[in-house]
């Protein structure tokens, strides 16, 4: 079964510019080939974050098949990646001598990396990017909102607006994807030893083979679902 | 350095971070750094350097994956100085 990872980096947050020049935190999170290619490249910055994003991606993809391995950014190996620009680029992801391969979408505003647990193609999965606009960040803010569209399991992992507002769009999609009531979708995310596990859904309160990845970034939210 | 005093710093240096509204005052050694603070996850590992420097440790990456609390940074590095 295809299990896929996403995250989502708003280029416009500014704690994301001239992290390049950041010495120690490349030294930290990149290998010196990463770092070449980074420090080399014409846009060090997206190429920075778009090996970020892949390496949380295929982080989340990797928790789905063992159980929460120990994050080092170092061992998640982004292979191949070459010049960077806006656009479409191929991504692939090494760890633990497995290949995670997909896909960046870059723009002047946000990158958006998605990865497989296997190849795959893009009409396989429903991919939504998504700008909260200031109603929906004004909307999201009340507890009272959040309530009324979740059940108390799924409540257990929701700790802010936009966690919330990524949930209730996943839900919208699965409940037309599959014909049903958004109601009848829950999404999952239970955490053990005070660590999130990924999220996963439940259909009537039965588990069901759609995998989904959710991610958000400042106001800017990503989910990927395959509907199996 | 006692471990209020490390509380202390290490709320001064999560306060640089967070993008929550939660008060200083509200926070406790069960405060969740991600979830309550909304720290994110590239921030964490500024944190981790912060930590670093502030208290003259090393962190390696086995000790900040178990960084989900700020009682798990205090006592973290409680355990290194």
């Amino acid at each position: 079964m295809l299990l896929l990872g996403n995250d989502i980096v708003s280029l416009k947050h500014a704690g994301i510019r001239n992290k390049f020049q950041h010495t120690r935190f490349v030294d930290r999170v990149f290998t010196p080939s990463e770092k070449s290619t980074i420090l080399t490249s014409s846009f060090p910055d997206i190429t920075l974050w778009t090996m970020w994003a892949a390496k949380e991606a295929a982080y989340k993809v990797t928790s789905k098949i063992k159980s929460t391995p120990v994050f080092s950014h170092k061992k998640f190996k982004v292979l191949g990646l070459g010049e960077i620009d806006p656009g479409h680029t191929d991504v692939c992801v090494e760890f633990s001598e497995k290949n995670f391969s997909g896909y960046a979408e870059i723009t002047e505003d946000v990158i958006h990396v998605v990865l497989g647990s296997e190849s795959f193609s893009q009409s396989e999965v429903l991919v939504t990017t998504h700008l909260m606009s200031e109603e929906e960040k004004e909307q999201w803010m009340k507890q009272e909102v959040w309530t009324s569209y979740f059940s108390k399991e799924e409540m257990e992992s929701i700790h802010h607006r936009e966690s919330a507002f990524i949930r209730y769009l996943c839900k919208n999609k699965i409940a037309n994807l599959i014909n049903c009531d958004p109601s009848q979708v829950q999404i999952i995310r239970p955490t053990i030893m005070g660590k999130s596990e990924p999220p996963f859904v439940l259909i009537d309160n039965q588990p069901s083979n759609i995998d989904i990845s959710l991610s958000h970034h400042e106001s800017w939210l990503a989910l990927v679902i395959n509907p199996s | 350095m006692t471990k209020e005093d490390v509380f202390s710093k290490v709320l001064d240096i999560l306060g640089k971070y967070s993008k929550s509204e939660i008060s200083a005052d509200n926070i406790s050694m069960e405060t969740s750094i991600l979830d309550d603070l909304k720290i994110n996850s590239a921030r964490l590992v500024d944190i981790v350097l912060d930590f670093e420097d502030a208290f003259d440790i090393e962190v390696d990456d086995d000790d900040a994956d178990s960084v989900i609390t700020v009682g798990d940074g205090v006592n973290l590095i409680l355990s290194k100085i």
